[in-house]
């Protein structure tokens, strides 16, 4: 019987905190012409184009500051996030002039926020971001004006916006996969974020390959003789499994249970071999800690039992924003290309090969043209005996 | 102390030669860059070693021209904005896109780097091997992986790194 009860992981030792963006954040639209005065528009309809017509839909509009130049149009998104619109401008009758346009997306419980709400912000900033121009159909019957906003958000800002609606998608999955629910931190680390990845993989794939970033596991067997051949068993093999047993994760707070499962590392290299060896041999029962990590970084979770999320368990809403996923990538990947080539853009080919030639570290080499028998210090002596 | 592919999870920094084939549109590493985009929401980090290097050619061109040369100047400028969005975005456990080579990597490098110089010498490997060892000190020590499409060098790295950081992922983002 092996004394392998477990494969302990070692934790990752800093705890880096990661930027958030700013979830009530009011989003900007460079101020824009439009065709009518504030004071006709009843109803009016958002769509992103670019993002196909699936995006959008009518607001309810409320004129009740006209006076001031000020429209504001709500959307209800979510039972718990609001759209809304402020338009400020001109309130005549004639045709208006310059628009400005902002967004924000309220939440009713800011105290306590869900991970689905957050996952919908985010969306919704990236979209209104990644736009090209965000379409304001304005129903005014016998003209069905059309204004295009423009949102220039930078792209560090749209990145952290993707990277937090995935976040948030994971822990949705989570939440739905595990009947629990989380508050949704306004802070984030490094850790959580590992956390809430594992517990996903685990949910979605359930067995799957972890990196092993060289903090590798440690096992804990007794210091006598059956201990003495378990350690030269484990370093003869390649990989090495772990018994079932069971595998859970703490998020937030709360412990995630993702049931009975083995934990394998893959080449597994055991580490001061012969210091355990010699500790073994000692035999006198004491636990002793050995430390294992993967050559090839790689370590195996095989968890069958862990939590299952349903196939159809998104609303129609909500599945069209996480499909929209792979759109939302596109459009920012193609941002980073364009930034890339701007780099060289305009040069020519020559011009292209200075500025990208590859730069001399070889400083460090010059010690042996220095100091060697023909080195600049030799030569240098040599013309001083001439002299 | 070893090489090995990277994981998805495994955050990379780009080598030089990578980011240049990406400022050169070469559609193998458009593609590279947009599979990572898809997992990690933001293009890999770089480390300040390759920022020095992205800069210097600008720099020394610019210098060389006394700065009368417009489209080189607007090309260092679109760099930096590059460099700049990469350092405020975090990556992996890093919470800047730009990794620095700090009091980890310069020990981590040092140890290569002792170990690797007669050997060095002997294959007349060129120069450059400093810069690729400056590049995967930082890499480890802020524990990401190198997109490079210099295998021979890293590989030679690997071989020599410190039982602190035995193993350097290695993403080869070939042609």
């Amino acid at each position: 019987m092996s004394g392998i009860r477990e494969i302990e992981q070692s934790l990752i030792p800093s705890a880096a905190w990661l930027p958030v963006p700013d979830i009530e954040q009011v989003l900007v639209a460079a101020p824009v012409m439009f065709p009518v005065s504030l004071r006709k528009i009843r109803l009016l309809q958002v769509e992103f184009p670019e993002f196909g017509g699936a995006f959008g839909g009518p607001v309810t509009v409320d004129t009740s500051n006209i006076d001031s130049g000020v429209v504001i149009a709500t959307a209800r998104i979510t039972p718990n996030l609001d759209l809304v619109m402020q338009l400020v401008g001109d309130s005549e009758d004639g045709p208006g002039s310059s628009t400005e346009a902002t967004v924000e997306i309220r939440h009713r419980d800011s105290e306590r926020r869900r991970a689905l709400d957050v996952f919908v912000t985010y969306t919704l900033f990236a979209l209104f971001g990644l736009s090209r121009r965000v379409d304001l159909q304005l129903h005014i019957p016998g003209i069905e004006p059309l204004v295009s906003l423009r949102f220039d958000t930078p792209l560090s800002t749209i990145s952290q916006y993707l990277q937090s609606r995935q976040i948030a998608y994971r822990a949705m999955v989570i939440e739905q996969a595990t009947h629990q629910q989380f508050g949704f931190p306004a802070t984030r680390s490094a850790i959580e974020v590992a956390t809430i990845s594992f517990i996903y993989e685990a949910i979605v794939k359930r067995s799957f390959l972890w990196p092993d970033n060289y903090e590798g596991g440690i096992i804990r067997l007794p210091s006598s003789p059956e201990g003495l051949n378990e350690l030269l068993a484990l370093t003869q093999g390649n990989d090495l499994k772990s018994p079932p047993h069971q595998v859970s994760r703490t998020l937030w707070g709360k412990s995630v249970y993702l049931g009975v499962g083995t934990v394998t590392v893959l080449d597994a290299v055991i580490e001061d071999g012969d210091k355990l060896k010699a500790m073994m041999e000692r035999g006198d029962g004491r636990e002793v800690q050995v430390r294992i990590r993967s050559r090839s970084g790689r370590i195996r979770y095989d968890l069958p039992e862990a939590p299952r999320i349903g196939d159809e368990h998104w609303d129609p809403n909500t599945l069209a924003l996480i499909d929209i996923e792979s759109r939302l990538d596109a459009a920012l990947v193609e941002r980073y290309h364009t930034l890339a080539a701007a780099t060289l853009a305009g040069l020519t080919e020559e011009e292209k090969a200075q500025v990208t030639a590859r730069v001399d570290f070889g400083a460090a080499f010059l010690t042996r043209e220095i100091n060697g028998d023909n080195g600049l210090w030799q030569r240098l002596l040599r013309f001083l005996k001439f002299r | 102390m070893a090489t090995a592919p990277p994981l998805p999870q495994i955050p990379l920094v780009l080598d030089t030669n990578v980011f240049q084939a990406w400022s050169h549109q070469e559609e193998s590493v458009r593609q590279n860059i947009a599979d990572y985009e898809g997992f990690h929401k933001r293009f890999p980090a770089l480390t300040s070693i390759t920022v020095y290097e992205i800069l210097s050619g600008f720099e020394k061109t610019i210098a060389k021209r006394g700065g009368t040369d417009e489209r080189t100047v607007r090309g260092r400028d679109e760099a930096l904005r590059l460099i700049q969005l990469s350092s405020m975005l975090p990556s992996g456990p890093s919470p800047s896109g730009v990794l620095p080579f700090d009091e980890t990597a310069a020990t981590i490098a040092a140890f290569v780097a002792g170990r690797l110089f007669e050997r060095v010498a002997k294959r007349k490997t060129g120069p450059s091997f400093l810069r690729d060892i400056f590049q995967a000190a930082a890499a480890l020590a802020h524990r990401h992986g190198v997109a490079t499409r210099n295998e021979t060098d890293f590989e030679l790295i690997g071989e020599h790194l410190p039982p602190t950081h035995p193993l350097l992922h290695l993403a080869l983002w070939r042609r």
